[in-house]
């Protein structure tokens, strides 16, 4: 600020000086003019003149003497110093002359004689020149008196001090000019200088990110378009990295946007070791970044980079003692491959982008079959919105069985969604569409309190049925999961130990151990948590020590498998005796025949659910089966024994 | 009565002198077009059609009106061909003027200052006149320089 205020005086001080300058000098060339004008012309000029007329009546007066056929050349030099006298006491251009010491004096006394002289030369004129001759020597002694006052007027005027004067000044004017043009000209070039600087500044500021420095997202088009074109020039490819930070607005709730700032900052310095001639980095905006790979020939150095910048990225970082593990999506797509424009780069690097986010290694090469799964997701994103609202979504009950008696404990809620014209849509993708279309919560708040209405119903009608349900796992970074959970209960009046929800283990763990407390809590309300698809992700031992976990599913693979070898059920052996030490529930996913049923049931397992006893249905059909256990109906063998 | 003729034929010859003194210095000559030198006199001169204008000098007080012959008129009149005259006064003080150029102004070899003829001490007969008044141009040193009085001769260059 104080910068920009010392910038502006600067600015004015100057145009005032050059203004200024201007004035004085113009001024001062005037003055000079009229020096050299007024002062070297006429009273040095008029003082000769003076003296030269003077003198010439002197000589005639004398040359008449003795010749008096000379009388018109006499009567002449008579009239011409009268006319000299008349220049000198009239009008400006003798107006110096007048100023002249002693001057006034001079014509006065000259105008007297000629006065006096005039009665004797019209005299003369007429005839009387004897007269004239009479006086003659009296006229020449009066003459030769004033003389001497003439001369020393015409010495006055070429010595005197008001004059030598003047001519200093010139002069010093001269110089003075000189100082004022060179001070005129660097002013001028200040001016330059300070106008191009600001150009320059400001044009900085407009192609630049004023936090990070990095370049803006009017710079990247810049730059994309320029290496895109050397890109067709040299028939190589353009590769456009576009960068997004998972869960950063997670770390702006949390701890302010001081901290949000100075960890883009941080983000922002790693992604710019990366910029060098043919690469350039840029801020899109928010947490989304871009690195521009110019000049690619070599595919596999594309993916490099991009692997590059995302291990960069993850490195763990602390700020103000709080410790952060960045995560971040790579999308990646090539300019003239993938796209025809360096618009449509954007908008492929962008899907490519958004699919790296619901991929392990969140990096992701645009390829055209992402643009199907774009155009479909739009789609879904858009009806899923109004599916929630018009009730077009369902949830299914899978019955959890009890393997000792083959009594119904519980049962999964499932969502199931069929679009008008997609047909039936996975649950993975309905949930995953909820979190990137910013509906998770709406989502997964429908979803809970359908399951708890439900369960409610079902215990009003004398059926203690545990009811698990799968949150997604934005749920638990982003929203309050906890508040959702006990606004349903509140609403439904469904008894908080009857809930259980289901965490998978690849995905929510790793959630989880940013936010520790959420288990607590939500314990606290007495709701229970089930490790679901237990053994298949990045399962840790450690997870089920220090989380409060109740139930443990065994994953379907572990179940699928016992058919073929032995070896699997000392697998599932080993769980199920980790999970009575612990003294957590094991359940087991996935039981399509009787043989995993009698299998399991050996095992020690406590609970299991599977096609073998019912697939997923309707809440009504649910109640048929509820009915038919009552008399063992849902496990075939024994139905069939009395 | 003899005295009073006397009186009488006296200030006849005196009139008539006056007049021919008068005649004397009211002649330009022309020189340096063709052999010999060409006189033209005040009657002449007034017989041409006249211009007249106010104008303010550097050696007049207040606007002084002047009347006289248009150098233009005059030297065509004289039938000057050369571009640059060198007009001269009677105490040999001269100035060259390339009267072609001034064509668009009236400048005047002006024999009237305020209605009245102008005598020597008043730097008649002629004075060389710019119109500088209606003209601010002409108000430089230039042509102060230019503006000769007591014309005798014009010199063609």
């Amino acid at each position: 600020m104080t910068r920009r205020v010392w910038r502006f005086v600067m600015m004015i001080a100057l145009v005032v000086f050059l203004a200024a300058s201007l004035f004085v000098n113009f001024k001062r060339q005037a003055a000079t003019a009229k020096i050299l004008a007024v002062d070297v012309k006429t009273s040095s000029w008029a003082a000769a003149q003076l003296e030269v007329d003077f003198l010439q009546l002197q000589n005639a007066l004398e040359v008449y003497q003795s010749d008096p056929a000379t009388w018109n050349a006499l009567w002449l030099r008579f009239e011409l110093l009268w006319s000299r006298l008349n220049v000198l006491e009239v009008g400006s251009e003798t107006e110096k002359f007048r100023e002249l010491e002693e001057s006034r004096k001079v014509l006065k006394r000259l105008k007297a004689l000629l006065t006096n002289m005039d009665a004797d030369f019209q005299g003369a004129e007429q005839g009387g020149r004897a007269l004239l001759m009479s006086r003659m020597s009296d006229i020449k002694t009066q003459m030769a008196d004033l003389y001497p006052a003439i001369r020393s007027l015409h010495m006055a005027s070429y010595t005197n001090q008001t004059r030598l004067e003047h001519l200093e000044n010139i002069g010093q004017l001269e110089r003075l000019t000189l100082w004022l043009l060179l001070a005129l000209m660097a002013a001028g070039f200040a001016l330059v200088y300070m106008v191009i600087r600001e150009s320059q500044h400001n044009r900085r500021l407009a192609m630049h990110d004023p936090m990070t420095g990095l370049a803006n997202r009017i710079y990247f088009n810049v730059w994309l378009k320029r290496l895109a074109e050397t890109a067709e020039a040299n028939n190589n490819q353009v590769a456009l990295h576009v960068i997004d930070l998972n869960g950063f607005k997670a770390i702006n709730d949390a701890y302010g946007h001081a901290i949000g700032d100075e960890f883009l900052l941080a983000m922002a310095g790693r992604l710019k070791h990366f910029e060098h001639y043919d690469q350039k980095v840029a801020r899109l905006g928010g947490d989304e970044f871009a690195v521009i790979q110019g000049a690619v020939t070599d595919l596999t150095k594309v993916e490099g980079l991009a692997m590059a910048i995302y291990e960069t990225l993850l490195q763990p970082l602390t700020i103000k003692g709080i410790r952060f593990n960045p995560k971040a999506s790579v999308g990646v797509c090539l300019y003239p491959r993938d796209a025809e424009t360096t618009h449509q780069t954007l908008l492929n690097a962008d899907i490519a982008m958004y699919r790296a986010k619901s991929m392990t290694t969140h990096v992701c090469v645009f390829d055209h079959s992402l643009v199907a799964e774009q155009d479909r997701y739009k789609t879904l994103a858009h009806a899923l919105d109004q599916a929630i609202e018009s009730n077009a979504l369902e949830l299914h009950f899978q019955p959890l069985l009890d393997l000792k008696n083959g009594e119904v404990v519980g049962a999964e809620a499932l969502i199931r969604w069929k679009h008008a014209t997609l047909g039936q849509i996975p649950p993975q993708e309905i949930v995953s569409i909820a979190e990137r279309s910013g509906l998770a919560e709406t989502f997964n708040q429908w979803v809970l309190l359908r399951a708890c209405q439900q369960g409610r119903r079902w215990f009003d009608e004398g059926y203690s049925l545990s009811i698990n349900v799968n949150i997604s796992p934005a749920m638990y970074t982003k929203y309050d999961l906890v508040a959702s959970v006990d606004n349903v209960l509140k609403l439904t009046g469904f008894p908080a130990a009857y809930l259980t929800l289901e965490v998978t283990e690849d995905t929510t763990m790793r959630e989880l151990e940013h936010t520790p407390d959420l288990m607590e809590r939500l314990c606290q309300l007495g709701v229970k948590l089930a490790l679901d698809d237990f053994g298949t992700g990045y399962s840790s031992l450690s997870h089920l020590k220090s989380l409060p976990v109740s139930r443990l599913k065994i994953d379907k693979s572990f179940v699928w498998d016992l058919d073929q070898t032995g070896h699997q059920s000392s697998f599932i052996s080993t769980m199920v005796q980790l999970a009575q030490g612990l003294n957590i529930m094991v359940v087991a996913e996935g039981i399509e025949t009787e043989a995993h049923y009698n299998a399991l049931r050996s095992l020690g397992c406590d609970y299991g659910q599977g096609y073998f006893f019912s697939r997923p249905v309707r809440a009504s059909v649910f109640d048929q089966l509820l009915i038919a256990s009552e008399q063992g109906g849902l496990i075939p063998s024994l139905v069939n024994t009395p | 009565v003899n005295i009073v003729k006397c009186l009488f034929f006296g200030l006849c010859i005196l009139l008539i002198s006056l007049r021919a003194m008068a005649i004397d210095f009211g002649v330009i000559t022309l020189e340096g077009q063709g052999a010999e030198p060409v006189q033209i006199t005040m009657e002449q001169i007034q017989a041409m059609p006249a211009t007249e204008f106010e104008s303010y000098t550097p050696w007049t007080e207040g606007k002084t009106h002047f009347k006289g012959i248009r150098l233009q008129t005059l030297m065509e009149h004289l039938g000057v061909t050369g571009d640059v005259i060198r007009v001269k006064a009677l105490n040999q003080y001269h100035a060259d003027i390339a009267w072609k150029e001034l064509a668009e102004y009236p400048v005047i070899f002006a024999y009237e200052m305020d209605g009245e003829p102008m005598s020597i001490r008043e730097k008649g007969p002629y004075w060389l006149m710019f119109p500088m008044t209606d003209y601010p141009e002409l108000n430089v040193p230039k042509y102060h320089i230019s503006m000769v009085w007591q014309v005798a001769a014009i010199e063609v260059l």
